[in-house]
């Protein structure tokens, strides 16, 4: 194949979701002399792109979304292992936690993936995360912003004790926080003191740039 | 309808699965029960069920359930029960063919009748919903309608059951899912039942659980139900499994899962205290790929009708939600009567026993009190639908036709007047009328909904509840918020 085949063929792969495909020609461009930085922006990130454009058409949805992040993870994974630091740009770093008490993950992934899919650097913290160690993280990593996800009608007391907690660290002048969840609203975070509220994983993207001043 | 002899009642049924198929997802789960089992991460659970002959990995807290065991369970599960009223006039039997309607519920939002804007819902919202819900003669179980959003997250329950136990006449449903929530509702019960133990004779009130991940359970959720096992108030099991996020995304995948974690989680309970009576309430969803949430629509449709007759296999009392559920957000839509009636329609003639009452909007996030009151327009109909007909001698009227001969006036005829009121239905909310009588009235919806909520607020009786008891709540409410708010 031409590396001109090989490009075309990485951004098919993203937007119809085939890693195995994806791996390989990463393999196969890395062989013919390219460098990671190439295959990142000339190969995969249109596929990317187009991923997005059509999610935001409607052509497109989340599952396509999901397999897309499952397959440039994938891409990363083999890049970062040739090369440690990719000096990628980041928009942000954000930590995403589902909040302790509550093992709900579906939408805490979905947030994470459309974050990366938009150029921040993510870190999910998991579910059931106890506040100690949600401040615990902003302290050592010091993130941008803090997703904070709640299905729970209980658990939005715990995304309010997270905010006061960081607070009460000297913490919470350093970072931006959201929350997001069904029982979750605008009132919510800012009778919390939160920084937004995001409904679903598509605002969660538009809302972290707001918070961070990034525009479009 | 109805079997040989002579015919009374031709009622009208769906069925979707054969014997055949009933049986391959009941092996199919028997299965997954072996091969997966529940991760139920709760120690007494698991402690119950390998002292009954089930696997326990203690690292993850799960246990895989042999088919024996399930079958054991399946054998003690009651199939008809008693839910009592706290006021014993509005008692009802579940399980018998009757249908009954339950209230939509514990939504976070409600739609403002008066704004027409969203809003979180508060405690008033929630006092006034209880009694329009108390005097809605439709409906025989009682779900609190919204969440009060305004009462702090760890007294959100309790301060529900409060309101609840000293307005409703009704049987009450509550959420027990919360750690420490469970003592403190027995204490309510104590006090208006003069001791919990009661709640065996009397079962006022049921206790529903979702454990909405696959396959799993929270430890909390598990302790809540087995403290209430000396009592043994019905519970109403509650997946909602949502094809293409905590299932999979193909129907039978949906129906499989759903059927399996419903075994599982039965077995538990039947084998924690055999005979408590279970009800399987049906939410199968899909997940709407654009804004992910739960989305009604005819998936779920088709799935429900197959799980109400593993249910009916089983012989366990069925409910469904996905008839309360609309993907709309504007009241009093095609839309929302698309939704409603597609789903009720076919549930009822599925034969379902219980079944929620219209009235949310937004998946199931927002109640619309407007779509609640309209809904009696299509339950109405519906009902009407599932009575069925009479195919006897007296009503095929082949004398009369005889006596009447050609260009006969049926007006005339006793029977037209005998019949009439059986036969014809009339929506008391939109009363037959002609186009200019209608628009001489002057009045639009939303006028007749707020007739009608003002109607049924007027008409509302309390229950007849002693000042102590009221007393005793209050006190119960002071104790837990200074154990869960300090």
């Amino acid at each position: 194949m031409t590396m001109e085949s090989i490009l075309q063929s990485m951004a098919r792969c993203v937007v119809e979701g085939n890693e195995e495909l994806a791996k390989d020609l990463v393999h196969q461009a890395l062989q013919a002399g390219s460098n990671p930085h190439e295959i990142i922006n000339m190969g995969f990130k249109p596929g990317l792109d187009e991923v997005g454009i059509g999610f935001e058409r409607g052509d497109l949805f989340i599952c396509d979304l999901v397999m897309a992040g499952q397959v440039m993870q994938a891409v990363m994974d083999i890049l970062t292992t040739r090369q440690a630091s990719l000096n990628l740009k980041t928009l942000g770093k954000v930590a995403i936690a589902t909040v302790a008490g509550d093992i709900h993950t579906i939408g805490k992934s979905l947030v994470g993936m459309m974050l990366r899919l938009n150029g921040f650097t993510v870190t999910d913290l998991g579910a059931d995360v106890p506040t100690s160690s949600i401040v615990e993280y902003v302290k050592q990593e010091k993130p941008d912003i803090i997703g904070l996800s709640a299905l729970l009608s209980t658990s939005t007391q715990v995304q309010k004790d997270v905010v006061e907690a960081l607070h009460k660290a000297d913490l919470r002048n350093g970072v931006k926080v959201l929350v997001g969840g069904a029982v979750t609203s605008v009132a919510w975070a800012d009778e919390i003191g939160a920084d937004g509220f995001a409904e679903d994983a598509i605002s969660a993207v538009r809302k972290a740039k707001e918070v961070l001043g990034i525009s479009d | 309808m109805a079997g040989g002899g002579k015919v009374k009642r031709c009622m009208p049924r769906i069925s979707l699965l054969s014997r055949k198929e009933k049986e391959r997802i009941h092996g199919k789960s028997l299965d997954l029960l072996q091969k997966i089992g529940i991760q139920f991460n709760n120690k007494r659970a698991l402690k119950i069920l390998e002292a009954a002959g089930c696997g326990v990995n203690w690292d993850n807290l799960s246990a895989t359930i042999p088919s024996k065991l399930v079958e054991k369970a399946l054998a003690t599960l009651p199939s008809r029960f008693l839910k009592a009223g706290h006021d014993p006039a509005k008692d009802f039997i579940v399980g018998d063919g009757s249908l009954s309607f339950v209230s939509p519920g514990q939504s976070t939002f409600i739609l403002d009748l008066e704004t027409n804007q969203k809003r979180l819902s508060t405690l008033d919202d929630l006092v006034e919903t209880t009694k329009l819900i108390d005097a809605m003669d439709e409906i025989t179980k009682f779900v609190p309608l919204v969440l009060p959003n305004d009462v702090p997250p760890p007294m959100r329950m309790l301060r529900a059951a409060r309101t609840v136990l000293s307005l409703v006449r009704k049987h009450t449903v509550g959420a027990v899912e919360e750690e420490g929530v469970t003592p403190f509702l027995l204490e309510m019960f104590d006090a208006v039942l003069g001791d919990r133990a009661r709640l065996r004779e009397r079962p006022v009130y049921t206790a529903i659980i979702n454990p909405s991940e696959p396959f799993q359970n929270g430890r909390a959720l598990v302790d809540s139900i087995l403290d209430l096992a000396p009592y043994q108030p019905p519970i109403m099991m509650q997946f909602m499994t949502l094809a293409g996020a905590t299932a999979p995304m193909t129907e039978a995948g949906n129906i499989l899962q759903e059927n399996a974690n419903f075994l599982g989680n039965m077995t538990l309970y039947q084998t924690a205290a055999p005979g408590w009576p279970i009800e399987w309430s049906l939410g199968t969803g899909l997940l709407d790929m654009k804004v992910g949430r739960y989305t009604a629509g005819p998936e779920n449709v088709l799935s429900t009708l197959a799980l109400i007759e593993m249910a009916k296999f089983y012989h366990v009392p069925v409910a469904t939600f996905s008839s309360s559920a609309c993907d709309a957000f504007i009241s009093d839509s095609f839309r929302n009567g698309t939704d409603y009636t597609m789903c009720m329609l076919m549930n009822i003639l599925a034969g379902v026993d219980l079944m929620w009452w219209p009235g949310e909007l937004d998946g199931m996030n927002m109640v619309d009190l407007r779509g609640m009151i309209i809904g009696k327009y299509a339950a109405d109909k519906l009902l009407r639908i599932r009575k069925g007909m009479i195919l006897d001698e007296d009503h095929f009227m082949a004398d009369t036709m005889v006596k009447m001969g050609f260009a006969g006036n049926y007006l005339a005829e006793p029977s037209t007047k005998k019949y009439y009121h059986a036969e014809w239905i009339k929506s008391d909310l939109f009363p037959p009328a002609s186009w200019e009588s209608w628009k001489e009235s002057g009045k639009n919806v939303d006028d007749i909904v707020k007739e009608r909520v003002a109607g049924l607020l007027a008409k509302y009786e309390p229950p007849h509840i002693a000042p102590e008891v009221i007393r005793e709540l209050d006190r119960i409410i002071a104790a837990a918020e200074k154990a869960r708010l300090a």
